[in-house]
């Protein structure tokens, strides 16, 4: 049995990213391709200070993306 | 990839599909730890929605 495209899903937990370093082992041996993603909760801020909201959802998903690229090196933020 | 979901193992199924995935590997638990569960939740669900093989490191 041939895989071609593997996809990992990861969080920031230490299995996951232990399993993110065998997928690759894993998709290299089998030389397929690897796509990483990580899910993140949609962005909810519940403030009466609306001064304070706009920067905080672009810090979230920064903080997201560093948090991804961390475990995969690369990442492609999508948004739906 | 990062995706906005607040269920996890939807966005994880529909990027595997949407990109013609064959196989996917994932962690058997995450955040939550080991809680004397086979399969951590969100696992469970990617296994329960997709007819994609699915590789659980333990």
């Amino acid at each position: 049995m041939r895989f071609t495209h593997v996809l990992n899903p990861t969080d920031d937990s230490e299995l996951s990213q232990i399993a993110a370093l065998k997928g690759i082992r894993f998709a290299k041996e089998a030389n397929a391709k690897i796509t990483g993603i990580s899910v993140t909760p949609k962005f909810r801020v519940l403030t009466f200070d609306t001064a304070m909201v706009e920067d905080t959802k672009d810090r979230f998903l920064a903080d997201s993306q560093a948090q991804a690229e961390k475990v995969s090196g690369r990442s492609q933020t999508c948004r739906r | 990839m990062i995706e906005a979901n607040d269920q996890p193992y939807e966005a994880i199924v529909h990027a595997a599909e949407s990109r013609g995935c064959d196989l996917i590997m994932m962690a058997s638990h995450g955040r939550r730890g080991v809680q004397g569960l086979l399969l951590g939740s969100e696992t469970q669900k990617v296994l329960t929605h997709t007819k994609i093989p699915v590789l659980v490191y333990r």
